[in-house]
């Protein structure tokens, strides 16, 4: 098959553009990477064929610079971008930007991007192609004496939500009357501060919830397929930590009801290349619409793996123009496949992010296991950036063994230097209500524990090799410095370590 | 070689150990709290052991010891699945520590515990403050992160302000 274009250009970083970059050279594609001034020695900047910077650290003055982007693609020959998910990627100005200078976009169509891009007119769209959508206002609410009819229907607690928000920002939770009139104000000024549209709508709370995503592949024929479901309920702060497909919560029955209902919902705003409907359950069989997420998800290896379709290939041979080579039953669902996002964050310490050298990597490999990472031993991660930087994917064939190839893989994954998610992971996957599949969007604040333990028992083997290990470790650093010393003769490396740990003893005092 | 033999406390979760070596090139024997272990110790590179305790037939255990980032007497050491964490104790450390418990009164200074940027700073200084307020908020990461009073008091010198990028421990504000 020949190649579907000669260059692509990728408008991201980390880890996702080095998986772009990966299905690019497999088809023979040659790669342009773009970098800011803080990513020169990014990995992503290793794999590509060519690459130019485009800016200071900050994404504004770098990633999200449409001008700086198209002037590379000019420079550089590219025939078309890829956006990866995040920056611009579902930004339909840059959509259409690219268009017009004569680069193909990897993606959705401007037209299908502003449509989902607020969430009233989507609600609306949805609701008329019989899309379940989540009980609450028909349209923009712009009083509280508007909330509170709108209130008195739904029951208490209610949701206001910027109609430009999303990524789980814009929005806020109401408890009762006598707080709507301070809520809807803090969240129309939230919204025009955060998104330049004030505009909030209204939906019924309900706080535990599962959230479940469909995944969508259509061509420029309106050929539009489902791939399965994704799990995504294991949250923090809004934001997915961990991702399964299957559903354990999920039969065949449903899964066919909401494929069916997030193909309506890609035809109705003549979606095109890979594409993702999110839902929420109720935990009894209920699904409503959330949202269309317009672009390659983060968690997209899951499907890949119980699928054995490569999505971002799929993206760039639609967005070449070629139809879809499968039929919607040809499509299999085989096995389970779960993903770990390994995050610069201190689990132990709220998440609070954690940028700065990783000192020691050794990733896991074998059967089944796939790291999508973004780094590299030695690799300073900047704080400018999101905290992401590997994904740790498995596959089994069946969810049992897919959680205990899991086990097995992040006892193997070394990421030693900064805090990681790692410990919060092999917490997770040893905990009851995982192994059940008990799954809902609160499932970090049920989790108990932290990661160090102590010894068990009064003579537990592990801890006295811990504890020989730490007594070797300091009697080879006490020998590097004596090493050190007599090297460079008057002792003036001791010295500066020295002063250095006295300082630090002092700060601590 | 010659031998070399080293002591060392090792303090994990509430019990210190005691930890007496004596190596011989890749030969090791080591007692902790009297139990003792042969063992051929391998360290392939820093802080990472490959153990074969020479007394359990060919068993072999991975050990990886690193030094924590905010604190030197700290180690982060996992054995296979598990995870510690120590701190050496030396002669001196026991008391420093007792000594820092009864420090609440003098200046602290609330350190950045991330290099990022400074986003708001919710006090002045002469303002009193109580332990756990929050005193700055810094963003990093795209998450905005509110630091808090190590304790109560008045704030008397004030380091930064809104747009300031900060390394991780630089002192943003003094609290006495």
């Amino acid at each position: 098959m020949s190649a579907p274009f000669r260059k692509i250009l990728i408008a991201n970083r980390g880890e996702i553009a080095v998986r772009v970059a990966r299905a690019c050279r497999e088809m023979g594609i040659a790669t342009v990477a773009v970098f800011s001034d803080a990513d020169r020695d990014s990995l992503h900047v290793r794999y590509a064929d060519e690459a130019y910077p485009i800016g200071p650290p900050a994404p504004a003055e770098s990633y999200l610079r449409i001008d700086a982007i198209l002037e590379v693609a000019r420079r550089s020959g590219a025939d078309a971008i890829h956006p990866g998910y995040g920056f611009l990627s579902e930004n339909p100005r840059f959509a259409a930007a690219c268009e017009r200078a004569g680069a193909v976009f990897i993606g959705p169509p401007p037209r299908a991007m502003e449509m989902m891009g607020n969430k009233i007119e989507a609600r609306r769209i949805m609701k008329a192609a019989a899309v379940p959508i989540t009980p609450g206002s028909d349209g923009e609410v712009t009083t509280a004496a508007g909330v509170l009819a709108v209130a008195a229907e739904l029951g208490w607690p209610i949701l206001i939500k910027a109609a430009a928000g999303g990524g789980g920002r814009g929005m806020r939770v109401v408890r009762r009357a006598e707080d709507v009139a301070s809520s809807l104000a803090a969240c129309r000024s939230e919204a025009a501060a955060a998104f330049g549209d004030p505009s909030v709508y209204i939906e019924r709370y309900a706080a535990r919830v599962r959230h479940i995503e469909v995944q969508i592949l259509a061509d420029a024929k309106g050929n539009t397929l489902h791939l399965g479901e994704r799990e995504c309920s294991i949250q923090r702060r809004h934001q997915k930590l961990i991702e399964e497909s299957p559903s354990p919560a999920i039969d065949e029955a449903t899964r066919a009801r909401l494929g069916e209902a997030a193909v309506r919902a890609c035809r109705a705003i003549g979606y095109r290349s890979a594409g993702t409907v999110e839902f929420l359950g109720d935990g009894e069989g209920n699904f409503s619409f959330m949202e269309v997420n317009a672009r390659l998800q983060v968690e997209h290896p899951v499907t890949e793996m119980v699928t054995g379709i490569d999505l971002v290939k799929a993206q760039i041979r639609i967005a070449a123009g070629e139809d879809l080579p499968l039929r919607q039953d040809e499509i299999r669902i085989r096995g389970a496949a779960i993903e770990c996002r390994l995050c610069a964050e201190d689990p132990d310490n709220n998440f609070i992010p954690s940028p700065g050298r990783i000192e020691r990597l050794r990733a896991p490999g074998g059967p089944g296991v796939r790291d999508d990472s973004g780094v590299y031993e030695g690799y300073v991660m900047p704080p400018h950036y999101d905290s992401l930087f590997a994904k740790l994917i498995v596959w089994g064939e069946t969810r049992e063994e897919a959680i205990e190839r899991m086990r097995r893989a992040l006892d193997e994954y070394v990421v030693e230097g900064i805090p990681t998610t790692l410990p919060f992971h092999r917490r997770v996957m040893g905990d009851a209500r995982f192994i059940e599949g008990d799954l809902d969007t609160r499932f970090i604040e049920g989790l108990n524990g932290h990661s160090p333990e102590a010894g068990r028992e009064a003579t537990d083997r592990a801890v006295d090799l811990a504890a020989i290990a730490v007594a070797l470790a300091r009697d080879s650093g006490a020998r590097r410095i004596a090493a050190e010393t007599e090297r460079q003769g008057r002792g003036v490396a001791s010295g500066w370590r020295q002063a250095g740990r006295r300082r630090q003893l002092e700060d601590r005092l | 070689m010659s031998d070399r033999s080293t002591k060392a406390s090792i303090r994990i979760g509430d019990r210190l150990h005691e930890v007496a070596l004596s190596r011989r090139g890749a030969r090791v024997v080591a007692s902790v709290d009297g139990r003792e272990y042969r063992l051929n110790v391998h360290e392939s590179h820093g802080g990472v052991y490959s153990l074969l305790p020479l007394d359990e037939g060919g068993a072999q255990v991975e050990v990886q010891v690193a030094t924590s980032r905010a604190d030197a007497g700290t180690y982060h050491v996992r054995v296979r699945g598990r995870a510690f964490e120590a701190r050496a104790e030396t002669p001196g450390s026991r008391d420093r520590e007792i000594v820092l418990r009864s420090v609440g009164a003098g200046p602290r200074p609330l350190r950045s515990v991330m290099p990022g940027r400074i986003v708001r700073v919710l006090v002045e200084a002469g303002a009193s403050v109580k332990r756990g307020q929050g005193i700055v908020v810094v963003e990093a990461m795209k998450m905005e992160n509110e630091l808090a009073s190590p304790k109560d008091g008045i704030v008397t010198q004030v380091l930064v302000s809104a747009g300031d990028r900060v390394e991780s421990g630089a002192t943003l504000v003094v609290i006495e």
